[in-house]
């Protein structure tokens, strides 16, 4: 299942890809150009990313939405454990599902707030939007470090309840976690635990 | 640029590319993305051993050797020289274990590993500048112990640190801090900046590049995501300042605007002043033989 995926440079590729995202959020990558794990994959641009973050040593947590399989898929190839959804290092879930398991997940601690999930959430599609054009119905308007002024995102497929529960959790800086939201054209969008997101609804 | 197939190539080679092995990448890269999520704090990594003594910029080089790519051009520098023992070094050993392009030029480097400076020119969004670190802990001249250092950074107590500012005017008249001068990121942590010279701290502040802190003997990552505040301490009534080079200029180039190395000739006692950002300095003195040629 994985043999065209190349471990070595393409996890190097992804990840400089997800950290060019998370160092400035709102700028959107595309990890589509690397190789795929299978034709007809579900969540291939995800796994891509999950191969190149995940391994033995860290703990993931998954809803039930994205099936069973893909649990076990995770679990086979990238050797992580899984885990309670309180303990876990990544949580993985679907944007459209209202997700109240994200007010559960760690956050870290004042000594350690690297000690907290990573949310990694599959949605429709992300467009990169501008100030004047609104182009979908839940557009996230950015502030912070990484953002020069203000940076827009449009993102499909993502239930604006699920923003308000990452405020919530992240309402206590530096404790908070991570969002990597990823599309099905592989188009990655980051909100690290800084970013100051507000959701504009025409 | 190099082929990535010419790298694929190399099949004798009795190590991974880059060196490391990719779960300790793996380890790195999660800890290099929570540093940027959270400006200015350090993250505790397991520093690997390297076939280069700890303290000498393993910290640095573990950084650079997760974010490295067969595309990637790079550049080391050591107080901004391209030429020094440590750079060479580990510019040697980088090229060795990956085949990547070498370059003296900032900017056309996307990957720049340094000790104790920032490079003149200024850097772009397609950049990253990794520090070699060897005291990553700010507050470590106020507090000798770690779990205090760590308490005192969770509750942002940073009143023994502003005490020992005040005292060095007191007793200085100035603060006499020279390199390694402590910033407060993002309004949140007091970082020290790894021992650049005053003159590079303002480079620091909303940035275009990704800053990335590496300490290898400390087993500590931290960042500086592009676009972020970064201000040096200073009270209302003393404020930060650099170090002035007021009537000096470069001898080699005749750039007035850089920061200066001292050089004394011990026969003469004669002092001269050299751009300490070797590479910007070749760049001004070509130019300038064009323009008379």
């Amino acid at each position: 299942m994985l043999k065209d995926f190349e471990s070595c440079f393409n996890c190097q590729r992804i990840f400089r890809m997800v950290l060019d995202s998370m160092s400035r959020p709102g700028k959107i990558n595309n990890i589509n150009d690397f190789s795929g794990i299978k034709d007809g994959y579900q969540y291939d641009s995800m796994l891509k990313i999950l191969i190149t973050l995940l391994d033995n040593e860290v703990t993931f947590s998954m809803s039930a939405q994205m099936g069973e399989q893909f649990k076990k898929d995770v679990a086979e190839f990238t050797g992580s454990i899984i885990s309670e959804i309180q303990s876990a290092d990544f949580y993985i879930a679907r944007g459209n599902e209202l997700n109240h398991e994200i007010l559960r997940l760690k956050k870290g601690t004042l000594q350690f707030p690297d000690d907290s999930c990573t949310v990694i959430m599959a949605v429709d599609s992300i467009i990169r939007a501008v100030a004047e054009h609104s182009l979908s119905a839940s557009r996230l308007r950015l502030q912070g470090p990484g953002i020069k002024d203000y940076s827009f995102a449009a993102v499909e497929g993502l239930n604006l309840q699920n923003i308000d529960l990452i405020k919530q959790r992240n309402a206590e800086y530096p404790l908070g976690i991570d969002v990597i939201l990823i599309d099905d054209y592989g188009n990655v969008l980051c909100l690290p635990r800084t970013v100051k997101i507000e959701v504009e609804v025409d | 640029m190099n082929d990535m197939n010419d790298v694929l190539k190399r099949k004798n080679r009795k190590y991974n590319f880059g060196f490391i092995d990719e779960n300790s990448k793996r380890e790195i890269r999660r800890k290099i993305l929570k540093a940027v999520a959270i400006p200015g704090y350090q993250v505790p990594f397991g520093s690997r051993e390297l076939p280069i003594a700890r303290g000498w910029g393993t910290g640095g080089l573990q950084i650079t050797l997760s974010l490295i790519g067969p595309d990637d051009i790079l550049k080391v520098i050591d107080q901004g020289c391209d030429f020094s023992v440590n750079a060479v070094n580990l510019k040697r050993f980088i090229q060795k274990t990956t085949g990547v392009e070498i370059t003296e030029d900032t900017l056309k480097a996307t990957i720049i590993q340094t000790r104790h400076r920032i490079p003149e020119e200024k850097m772009g969004e397609n950049q990253i500048l990794v520090f070699q670190v060897p005291y990553p802990e700010v507050l470590r001249t106020v507090e000798p112990s770690e779990a205090v250092t760590r308490e005192m950074h969770a509750e942002m107590n940073y009143s023994k640190l502003w005490v020992y500012l005040y005292e060095e005017i007191v007793k200085w008249g100035e603060i006499t801090i020279g390199a390694r001068y402590p910033v407060k990121v993002n309004g949140r942590y007091i970082m020290d900046p790894s021992p650049i010279p005053r003159w590079d701290v303002p480079k620091l502040h909303m940035a275009e590049t990704l800053y990335l802190f590496g300490a290898g003997r400390e087993k500590r990552i931290y960042a500086i995501p592009p676009y972020t505040r970064v201000e040096p301490l200073e009270f209302d009534d003393f404020k930060f300042n650099v170090e002035s080079f007021d009537g000096k200029a470069c001898s080699l180039c005749g750039s007035t605007d850089t920061f200066l190395d001292e050089i004394f000739n011990s026969e003469t006692g004669q002092k001269t002043y050299i751009c300490s950002d070797t590479s910007y300095c070749s760049k001004v003195s070509a130019r300038k033989k064009v323009s008379h040629e």
